[in-house]
């Protein structure tokens, strides 16, 4: 594409920029999971008024009362090519400011800006649906990225490697909102809680799971004292205990641990996560997941829509919610037209799986070509410019026009003052 | 290991918890954003403009409404109660938070070019940023001499606003209600304070330890 001016670039960073994890690290021809560093995307500060920014977290032994601060966190590299995921949807001032954050403060040599969904494609989706089949390296052509993350949850249809927009679909049901509702739910039934995000979140973590009957579980968890889905949950004190235990409920408190706080879990262990079924039971005015998957499938062509259907990727933390595909493929099956097949895949790691798929794109040099900008030509065209070459194609009208006037003066003031 | 960037001020606002560009908060825009105009005068306007645009070229608000499969351009309203609840739950914090961070750029002073001072020292929260986005869409449908690109469902993002899931059809579980005790169905309601209770079980120990209304 005539990028005569394209410094050698040797090193790729992928930053997957979560709102809860940043997932980064370097591409290389043999990078795994493991060289992905996941760094919490806050500022943290505990009983002891401690401030912890991001990666120091890991070294916190005191979570309790833990308060969390979300600043945006980045990384510097100049030779570096930089591949960095946005929100869907993101306000064009919001990715112009991280435009110019990323050629202006940190000056990386190149740079490709897109939403995490559009890196997942790059992954060997088939390897999903049927382990061992050939490796593929390119972009999978069609596939309906489910991504449950922190803040929200969205369908995004990448047809040919690119989002099609107006299949984005969104529930504003994530991570943050079913660790509150638990939190709520167990504050009003039980115990306090609701300064303890971080310990309830290791409770969602370790024993929420999606019914695939929620009525059948929630009699259950009525008509029996004991049953398979209570359990007690042992809650840390930072003195002897560290990190909190599940385990089945005991007939009586074994001796000497009479000092022990525990937290019955029964059927908050599945309502919770049915919020993203059931937004309304929180008073969201939304449909649930199937909902959006079937309308984000029906906003595209139809000749696409059985490829969607049949390769459907969770991807985010909450794809790792048990029974979540089971009782997906269950209320999708009836949705989908009857000669579709509902095909859904989990990645091993859904919370890298973005990432990962950056890697692949980083070690694919002729689509990483097509795909980066260099720093050279940002300097030369501008904002604007760039804001256009990064959505793919002329944007309408609407957005260019809107920034084109702070774009065009910021190009003057750089010329002028050399940076 | 990475230097931490600070993009975002620590100045609290009320109804955020101060944090990053990617705060949301789910109360109507109508509530949250003093610079945006109200739905209503939205709505009439843009019915206006795809009027006199229709004319000359597709106007962008109407061929995406309804190529969009019916995405309602209708705001959902909320009742104030259920929007309290929803904040609450979409709060990182219970409580309200600063945390104070010393310096961002350690030991030099942030931003190298004028640009990336404006993006430091900004002051726009997420909220902003959006009815910025949406009252520049409204002031473009009106400039006579905006001429939209044809409208691509592949290409034109919906816009933040629009995205957002439906309310469920009727026929959907779309009120269901469960005990405040026990997380049982709802099927009783406390005659003094309205909470959904599950049985007369639940209903004891509500009117002993949470009842705090009475008539
Ligand atoms: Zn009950
Ligand atoms: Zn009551």
């Amino acid at each position: 594409m005539g990028k005569a001016s394209a410094p050698r670039l040797p090193n790729v960073l992928v930053m997957d920029n979560g709102a809860h994890t940043i997932k980064a690290g370097y591409a290389t021809r043999n990078t795994d999971p493991s060289d992905c560093t996941a760094i919490p995307n806050c500022i943290a500060r505990s009983r002891d008024r401690r401030v912890y920014v991001g990666r120091q977290l890991e070294s916190c032994k005191d979570f309790g009362s833990i308060v969390f601060r979300q600043p945006v966190e980045k990384c510097d590299a100049k030779s570096t090519t930089l591949i960095l995921t946005e929100a869907p949807n993101a306000p064009t001032p919001l990715q112009t400011n991280m435009d110019q954050i990323v050629f202006e403060e940190y000056e990386f040599g190149a740079y490709y800006r897109c939403p995490a969904s559009q890196l997942v494609v790059w992954n060997d989706i088939g390897q999903l649906f049927n382990p061992g089949t050939t490796l593929q390296h390119n972009a999978a052509e069609c596939v309906l990225v489910v991504d449950s993350g922190y803040s929200f949850t969205h369908v995004i249809p990448v047809i040919n490697g690119k989002s099609f927009q107006a299949g984005i679909r969104r529930i504003d049901v994530g991570g943050k909102v079913l660790t509150n509702y638990l939190k709520e739910m167990f504050s009003i039934r039980q115990l306090n809680m609701m300064d303890e995000t971080y310990i309830v979140n290791e409770i969602k973590e370790s024993c929420c799971y999606i019914s695939k009957d929620p009525r059948r579980d929630l009699d259950i968890c009525k008509r029996m004292k004991r049953n398979s889905i209570v359990k007690e949950y042992v809650l840390p004190d930072y003195k002897s205990l560290h990190k909190g235990i599940l385990r089945e409920r005991l007939e009586k408190v074994p001796q000497g641990k009479e000092a022990e706080q525990t937290l019955v879990v029964g059927n908050e262990r599945f309502m919770a996560p049915e919020l993203l079924f059931h937004p309304g039971d929180v008073g969201y005015r939304q449909t649930g997941l199937p909902d959006i998957i079937m309308k984000s499938v029906n906003s595209t062509p139809e000749e696409y829509r059985p490829l969607l259907l049949a390769n459907i990727v969770l991807v985010g933390g909450n794809a790792m919610l048990q029974g979540l595909k089971e009782r997906l493929e269950a209320e999708l099956v009836p949705m989908a037209p009857e000669n579709c097949i509902v095909r859904i895949g989990i990645p091993e790691d859904p919370i890298k799986y973005a990432w990962q798929g950056g890697v692949a794109l980083g070690n694919n040099k002729t689509a990483l070509e097509q795909h980066r900008i260099a720093r050279a030509d940002y300097l030369e065209h501008g904002s604007t410019w760039l804001a256009k070459k990064m959505a793919g194609q002329s944007l309408a009208a609407v957005q260019a026009g809107a920034s084109s006037g702070v774009a065009s003066s910021s190009n003057k003031r750089r010329r002028s003052s050399p940076g | 290991m990475y230097p931490t960037v600070e993009l975002l001020p620590n100045s609290g606002k009320t109804g955020t918890t101060g944090a990053s560009s990617w705060y949301y908060s789910n109360a109507p825009p109508s509530q949250s954003v003093s610079a945006m105009p109200k739905p209503e005068d939205l709505r009439a306007r843009k019915a206006k403009t795809a009027a006199v645009a229709s004319i000359t070229a597709p106007s962008f608000a109407t061929t995406a409404a309804s190529a969009s499969d019916g995405t309602s351009d209708v705001v959902v309203k909320l009742d104030p109660a259920t929007v309290r609840r929803i904040n609450e739950l979409e709060k990182v914090n219970w409580h309200d938070v600063q945390i104070k961070i010393e310096a961002p750029f350690s030991g030099r002073k942030p931003g190298k070019t004028q640009n990336v001072r404006r993006v430091l020292a900004s002051q726009k929260t997420f909220q902003n940023h959006l009815s910025d986005d949406i009252a520049n869409h409204e002031l473009q449908l009106q400039n006579p001499l905006y001429k939209p690109d044809p409208y691509d469902p592949a290409t034109t993002p919906l816009g933040y606003v629009r995205s957002v899931a439906e309310p469920p059809s009727t026929n959907a579980t779309r009120y269901r209600r469960f005990c405040e005790i026990c997380g049982y169905w709802g099927t009783i309601g406390c005659l003094r304070c309205g909470v959904r209770l599950c049985s007369g079980e639940c209903e004891a120990t509500h009117k002993e330890a949470r009842c705090t209304r009475r008539f």
